[in-house]
């Protein structure tokens, strides 16, 4: 993630955060019960990268955040999990060290998104898992944060939105197998005004999707 | 702290703690790598691990 980015999110932190709390709860919410779904075959230790302050990191009781975003960091550390300054591109653990990485909505802000995948599968131990959150370049959503980034956006105009292929390459790329697809989030940007049940599999009417991802080994 | 490592080299670091908490947090204090030598702070409980060159530029935000 560039210094600009980091910047970005230190300005916003408190609005950025105040979100999940507020225009943002329905969708948050929705995203944390697709997530839920897939939580209880993750082997331990969790790593959330790109924690930011630690919203996801607290309603899925993972053990680990990291983010490059001091001001996040500062709202995360009060949610009670070990946070940590870093990048997603140079991670600062030891490898072979966690049971599952999280990515929840953070691929699209990292400058080097090969990168970041490599480093989590260097992390993971053999048997780890990658679980992936993202909004896709094809979904109602992903066209509306597309039109926010070419307008100049202060945060989307430093995001990527990938496809669903895009980011199965990526993954294969990296050393990862997709294993599951979970889809949430059918309502249409503006009019979310409940929790939504996740769908099994990838729906480009979804505008988050989960995809769990194990790591090839030698042997596969 | 045992599974930090050096954001770039990946090798060991050294923790040298200035403050801890009644909980036994480190709350400041700094975390070395002696092959790059190079010291990252820990300042109100949270290491600053981002690679040096993106610490240099971003002092004083």
């Amino acid at each position: 993630m560039s210094n600009q980015e980091k910047s970005i999110f230190d300005f916003q932190a408190r609005a950025y955060d105040a979100w999940f709390e507020q225009e943002g709860r329905f969708i948050f919410a929705s995203e944390v019960k697709a997530l839920q779904q897939i939580l209880p075959s993750l082997p331990r230790p969790w790593l959330e990268v790109g924690t930011g302050s630690g919203r996801f990191l607290q309603a899925l009781g993972i053990d680990f955040g990291l983010d490059p975003s001091g001001k996040l960091l500062e709202i995360a550390r009060n949610r009670n999990a070990p946070v940590f300054q870093g990048t997603g591109e140079q991670m600062p653990f030891k490898s072979s060290i966690f049971g599952t990485a999280f990515l929840i909505t953070s691929l699209c802000f990292v400058s080097s998104p090969g990168e970041v995948l490599r480093e989590a599968a260097r992390l993971l131990k053999d048997e780890g898992k990658l679980v992936l959150g993202a909004i896709l370049r094809e979904s109602h959503w992903g066209q509306l944060y597309r039109k926010k980034k070419e307008a100049g956006h202060q945060l989307y105009q430093h995001a990527t939105f990938y496809s669903y292929d895009e980011l199965n390459n990526l993954l294969k790329q990296a050393g990862f197998y997709p294993e599951k697809v979970t889809s949430t989030l059918r309502q249409n940007p503006g009019e979310v005004n409940h929790t939504e049940l996740p769908q099994p599999g990838f729906s480009p009417q979804a505008g988050f999707t989960v995809i769990l991802a194990g790591k090839l080994t030698s042997g596969r | 702290m045992q599974i930090l490592a050096c954001p770039v080299c990946k090798g060991e670091l050294s923790l040298t703690i200035e403050e801890e908490s009644e909980k036994e947090e480190v709350v400041s204090g700094s975390l070395y790598c002696s092959k790059c030598q190079h010291a990252y702070p820990i300042a109100n409980g949270i290491p600053n691990l981002l690679p040096p060159d993106m610490n240099q530029e971003t002092q004083g935000q």
